[in-house]
């Protein structure tokens, strides 16, 4: 269907920024899902005009569109699983503005948002929403997907920052949404509906953003707790005496095992649990609430608290960390990641519980996370070649699910709902609510041609 | 095709996460998936189950890469694709060849060691037909384009005595507390023969004898690079050969990708040949090492502690070094070089910003991609812009050339130097 367009949309963009050959369309057949769906075609559009054009030959010639950023989220949302038109944004990458003055920058899609954070911290300012692929994943991808990091506990996520947006709607329209300033309440909030809608409402062309002062100081500390439960009850007392630590970051025995055989740091592997903070804010304060987090700890029978006292302790801390993830690899070869969320309180819950099944269903499991938001990363590390492993994952992913949602938690913190999420979304919203989101889908796209087959939006 | 089956194993380990968007500088440039490491590996998968053939397209994909590892060492699996990278290349030129001008040009340098330098001498005289002079540079500019030699570039000139013509097999110290092998490598035997008289000199006066073989000759690392490892294994041989002979203990490079090549792919090369090559290989390249590593280690050589002067009144000309992808990621030099120029008395030492970002040059990527090199290494000039230096040492011929080339391109007055040049301009001092 593209086809019978392409002669047309390379007029629009430039046949250099037009990709068909079967050999660029593979390299764009994939996101960090490793799911594999050929596109039919890849355009590298310039400004929202040229997006404006191409979604009218779509609805003339009825093509799928697929926007894409940095091709790195987990759920599929830039997979084209009807294949049609990949709409890569990675080349609308200016930083238009950025006003110290008005608090507030405005961004195209294409920017990196780490590339974003050095600029503006540079000036002295702050955009905190810090998904582990900062380096290399986009604003716009941010946007779409509305995606957190360590820092929401302190600091929230993506749409606590977007402050409005330039949309090319899925017909062809070119809207502005939301206001330049701080504040502002006309009309229906067009923008929080686009902040996370995963590409299936409109092409988010322009962002702009909040930015708040740059925090003067900042402290990393490693906590080991012998007993998981102690572990939970710690961060519960950390926020109870209403300190919020920037980053709460929370890893367990499995997890931490993994890292120690990885990189031989010295974690204690007999610990049930290890938590990562990050304090941040005024030197004094910060100084202040280091001392009070480790007495909490240590109250709480942590069996050893440091806290990191140059830049090359902090980065040892963060490796651990980083490394968490080649580390598990080694314990199979490929890994289901699920991006759960509970309330707080439930932590030392939800991770029993997923234990419990991991365990009925025979499969590795390992648990980290941002335990200071209740965003719990769990991970069940299978071997895709044995077809029987993959059932049981799949089985034990819905109860996971099940128990999650029990206790009052959401399927996804921060990874959306994409196409590996869709079949459990009426789970969680219900019926009438997924009702009501195919009819706002139809409002906005008509012959539902951007972005098909995500969110559980087709009937 | 087993052996693209077993790339294809190890393709397979990247999980397609997109940690190498952020560290491929020619990615930075293009911002298309097609140029990225998860790109290419899943060709190489796409290629192994048949999905797709072995077309130019793929040749022309698998080829605009630098090789400079920045994606392998940011890989949170560690996946391998350099390696896998190479070893596709290799697949490549057994199944398909290599293009007519790389063909001819590694013919011509595996033939014997007599050959090349004879034709580079004809051209050494002959160079005036086909080049011009740059005025105030010491280089030259093509009269008229040639394949792959942009006529912008500026071409070093053919040195009119080839260093190794024009040094005896055995250089001796007059007071020998060592003698150790020099490779001497392309760059400095035909285009700066200055370096290798440099590298005499220091060495000599610090008691090192050098023994010189005249019968080596190129490292490879085009051939090995552009996946010709027949050429390469041949040439490999000739230069252990070369140095078996005078059997020293150790080997000096001064170039990073000499080092790299003799150090770290001759192993490799070789990984199938029979137990005893692969011996004679292994005995060959454990001998090779870095002049700065030479130098710190072997000779505790930190020359202020020689030759200390008094904190000086006017402020000290500034200096930066560039870290090349072949002495930094392949293999892990990154200290010695820096201690050195900071131990000089005469010079302040700056850190660049991401000095270990690769400079563009990536050997025949060069010519084959000139316009996109060009454009990686202006990141690197605007860091120099910005820091406001007066030179850039580096131990790598290659990234020396590109460096001297961009900044003559942008009309910048940054001065390049090889880290042992600078040591001349203290001791000269």
């Amino acid at each position: 269907m593209v086809k019978k367009a392409l002669g047309e949309i390379a007029t629009i963009v430039g046949k250099d920024h037009l990709l068909t050959a079967r050999e660029e369309l593979l390299c764009y057949s994939f996101d960090a899902t490793n799911q594999k769906f050929l596109p039919e075609a890849v355009a590298f559009p310039h400004n929202p005009q040229q997006i404006a054009e191409i979604m009218v030959l779509a609805n003339r010639y009825h093509f799928p569109v697929i926007p894409r950023g940095a091709g790195s989220g987990f759920v599929g949302g830039s997979l084209p699983v009807e294949g049609g038109l990949v709409l890569a944004l990675t080349k609308m990458n200016r930083i238009i503005t950025i006003e110290p003055e008005n608090l507030i920058a405005i961004v195209e899609p294409g920017v990196v948002t780490g590339t974003f954070q050095e600029k503006v911290e540079a000036l002295g300012l702050f955009y905190p929403p810090d998904p582990a692929s900062l380096k290399f994943s986009t604003m716009g991808g941010n946007v779409a997907v509305c995606a957190g990091g360590p820092r929401c506990l302190k600091y929230g996520v993506t749409k606590n920052y977007v402050l409005g947006l330039e949309v090319v709607l899925p017909t062809g329209e070119i809207i502005n949404t939301g206001v330049h300033t701080l504040k502002g309440v006309a009309g229906y909030d067009l923008t929080s509906l686009m902040v996370g809608s995963e590409g299936t409402l409109g092409i988010i062309t322009k962002i702009i953003v909040k930015l708040i002062p740059l925090p003067e100081a900042r402290k990393t500390m490693l906590a080991i707790f012998p007993k998981i439960d102690d572990a939970a009850h710690t961060v519960s007392s950390i926020i109870h005496e209403r300190i919020i630590p920037s980053t709460l970051e929370f890893i367990d025995q499995a997890a931490i095992r993994c890292v120690e055989d990885y990189l031989h740091m010295g974690l204690p592997t007999h610990a049930e649990a290890l938590l990562l903070i990050e304090v941040d804010g005024e030197i004094t304060t910060v100084t202040r609430h280091c001392e009070h987090i480790k007495t909490i700890c240590v109250k709480n029978a942590a069996s050893e608290v440091t806290i990191a006292q140059d830049q090359e302790e902090e980065e040892r801390v963060w490796k651990a960390r980083r490394s968490i993830s080649p580390a598990l690899l080694k314990l199979n070869p490929h890994k289901i990641n699920e991006d759960i969320n509970v309330p707080i309180n439930c932590i030392p819950q939800i991770i029993r519980r997923i234990n419990e099944i991991a365990r009925r269903y025979q499969l590795i499991n390992v648990n980290f996370g941002h335990a200071g938001d209740g965003n719990i990363h769990t991970n069940l590390m299978i071997n895709k070649e044995n077809p029987d492993e993959e059932k049981r994952a799949e089985l034990a992913v819905k109860e996971i699910f099940q128990a999650t949602l029990e206790l009052g938690g959401t399927i996804s913190g921060e990874h959306g709902i994409g196409i590996t999420k869709a079949p459990y979304l009426e789970m969680e919203i219900g019926k009438k609510n997924l009702a009501l989101m195919k009819q706002i889908k139809n409002l906005f796209d008509p012959n539902l041609i951007l972005n098909p087959g995500k969110l559980s939006l087709q009937s | 095709m087993s052996i693209l089956k077993e790339l294809s194993k190890e393709a397979s380990r990247c999980v397609k996460c997109g940690a190498c968007l952020a560290s491929c500088p020619i990615y930075a440039e293009t911002l298309s998936e097609v140029t990225t490491a998860r790109g290419k590996l899943s060709l190489i998968e796409s290629l192994s189950t048949g999905e797709i053939q072995l077309t130019s397209k793929l040749k022309d994909l698998l080829s605009s890469c630098l090789i400079c590892n920045a994606c392998g060492e940011g890989c949170p699996n560690n996946v391998r694709v350099e390696e896998i990278l190479l070893e596709a290349r290799k697949e490549l030129v057994v199944h398909r060849g290599l293009p007519f001008a790389k063909k001819l040009l590694f013919l011509l340098l595996r033939s014997s060691p007599r050959v090349l330098p004879s034709y580079l001498k004809a051209g050494s005289l002959l160079q005036g037909l086909l080049l011009e002079k740059v005025p105030q540079e010491s280089g030259l500019h093509l009269r008229f384009s040639l394949p792959y030699l942009d006529k912008r570039r500026l071409i070093p000139p053919l040195a009119k005595r080839f260093f190794l013509h024009s040094h005896p097999s055995l250089v001796k110290s007059p007071q020998e507390k060592r003698c150790v092998g020099y490779f001497v490598g392309c760059v400095t035997n035909y285009l700066f023969p200055h370096l290798g008289e440099t590298t005499v000199r220091i060495l000599n006066r610090q008691g090192t004898s050098l023994v010189i073989p005249h019968e080596q000759t190129c490292c490879g690392l085009i051939a090995f690079g552009s996946g010709d490892w027949q050429s390469t294994q041949k040439l490999a041989l000739s230069n252990i050969n070369a140095f078996e002979q005078f059997n020293p203990d150790t080997i000096i490079t001064t170039c990073a990708s000499c080092a790299a090549t003799l150090k770290a792919f001759y192993p490799r090369l070789f990984k199938n040949a029979d137990p005893e090559t692969q011996k004679k290989v292994e005995r060959f390249s454990n001998k090779i090492m870095d002049i700065s590593q030479y130098l710190t280690q072997e000779m505790n050589f930190l020359p202020s502690a020689l030759q200390k002067s008094s904190s000086p009144k006017d402020p000290l000309p500034t200096i930066t070094y560039h870290d090349p992808c072949h002495l930094n990621r392949t293999l892990g030099i990154t200290r010695e070089p820096r201690e050195i120029l900071k131990s000089l008395s005469h010079l302040t030492y700056v850190e660049m910003k991401e000095a270990a970002r690769c400079c563009g040059m990536g050997g025949l990527f060069n010519l084959t991609h000139y316009g996109l090199s060009l454009e990686i290494l202006n990141h690197k000039l605007d860091m120099l812009k910005e820091m406001g230096v007066e030179m850039v040492a580096t131990s790598c011929s290659g990234c020396m050339l590109h460096f001297i080339d961009g900044i003559h391109q942008r009309g910048m007055k940054i001065k390049v130097l090889h880290l042992l040049e600078v040591l001349e301009t203290e001791q000269g001092r």
